[in-house]
């Protein structure tokens, strides 16, 4: 007798013979169960600076201990780390860390938080969620860098032990997920609300790619969406598209996009916009939505001033929302 | 019949039969019902995985939707 299974972590529900693999590569049926074939087995280990998640408003200037594992849910076109996350577990080089060695890595190396990131950590649950659990009583904060394309029920169970979320918001048409990166996109935004309801700090990125989602109108409902369903405080990044994986043939994103999608989303009422992968922008600074002073400079991943004191503007006072 | 003859007529052989078997492969695809796979060689695919230092560790968050007597 051998079991078909189904996979219910996220929402493409893979039904598994014997032996198959997920979509995602990484989790497979072996004899009649689900296995994962990554828990404590990261192909990518670094210390990074959080603001290169990119999370601007969680602990500015300080280093996040960030581990990844081979395998991805979704397959876009665009992918800057295909290299890992469209692999299986065998074709990559890995470590053996498990949870317990990654807390006393980053401790070992200053590191504030421990982020989950780089291909996608909805694929490895289970040891992002033992790791997490760790971290949080060891006092580090964790990091979920994530498409964000998971199931509720596991989503929530992950949720007390996540400080803060980079998440991408790839688009905002089911048409663009499923053609560029093979999902949907109704789950991103289910979970999207889930993790603000359940109190993780989100900041929100959206690539923009020449041709594919460049236009006003393609940018406008999205910003639309974050204001009216999260709110007006939550960060929200336009990102800059560099030529990579099956995209190769467009060209970067011309500043003049970027800018102007920036100024679209605070003319609406977004009070923290930013522009990435253009350091030295003026987009890449942190300006109070009270008196527009300026908060926090930064070019590239370096903050060179830094004026919240407490988590509020240091010269009106207002306070700034995120974890300092 | 000359030497090279009998060669071309071999070859016409040859590639005769790899086109019939390709073109029997192909319509066996299209006639299997949707959702049939191939049979996976567990045994090989679990070796694969031993042999990359991999040890599978018990996933959460799914469920058996089918059990299967195995076809012989």
């Amino acid at each position: 007798m051998s079991a078909v299974v189904e996979c219910v972590l996220c929402a493409k529900h893979c039904r598994l013979e014997e032996g198959q693999r997920g979509d995602c590569r990484v989790r497979i049926n072996l004899d009649g169960k689900l296995q994962t074939l990554v828990y404590a087995n990261p192909c990518a280990v670094h210390i990074d600076p959080i603001e290169k998640k990119p999370l601007y408003h969680v602990l500015p200037a300080t280093t996040a201990f960030s581990i990844a594992t081979a395998g991805c849910n979704l397959h876009c076109k665009y992918c800057q780390n295909w290299q890992i996350s469209q692999r299986p577990a065998e074709e990559t080089e890995n470590y053996d860390l498990p949870p317990e060695k990654v807390i006393a890595s980053a401790i070992e190396n200053g590191c504030r938080s421990v982020t989950y990131t780089y291909s996608e950590p909805v694929v490895f649950f289970e040891y992002m969620l033992d790791t997490a659990k760790l971290a949080k009583a060891s006092g580090l904060l964790n990091v979920f860098r994530t498409a964000a394309y998971i199931e509720q029920a596991p989503l929530l169970e992950l949720c007390p032990f996540i400080d803060a979320a980079s998440v991408d918001l790839k688009g905002m048409t089911e048409k663009f997920y499923q053609e560029m990166c093979g999902g949907t996109l109704a789950p991103v935004l289910d979970a999207l609300k889930i993790m603000k309801e359940n109190g993780v700090w989100i900041e929100i990125t959206n690539l923009i790619v020449p041709t594919a989602n460049d236009r006003e109108e393609d940018i406008r409902p999205l910003y639309q969406w974050v204001r009216d369903t999260l709110g007006p405080d939550v960060p929200l990044h336009f990102s800059r598209f560099w030529p990579q994986h099956q995209l190769k043939n467009l060209p970067p994103t011309p500043e003049e996009i970027l800018t102007r999608a920036r100024e679209m989303a605070i003319a609406a009422g977004l009070h923290y916009v930013y522009v990435g992968n253009i350091p030295e922008h003026d987009g890449n600074n942190t300006y109070c939505p009270n008196d527009h002073r300026l908060l926090v400079r930064r070019i590239g991943y370096s903050v060179l001033e830094n004026n919240i004191v407490a988590g509020k503007c240091k010269s009106c006072g207002t306070p700034v929302p995120g974890i300092w | 019949m000359q030497k090279q003859d009998k060669i071309f007529l071999a070859s016409l052989g040859v590639t005769a039969l790899l086109l019939v078997g390709i073109m029997a492969e192909n319509i066996r695809s299209v006639l299997l019902p949707p959702g049939t796979a191939d049979k996976i060689d567990v045994t090989k695919v679990k070796a694969a995985i031993t042999q990359a230092g991999i040890i599978p560790y018990g996933a959460k968050y799914w469920k058996v939707i089918e059990n299967k007597q195995p076809k012989d």
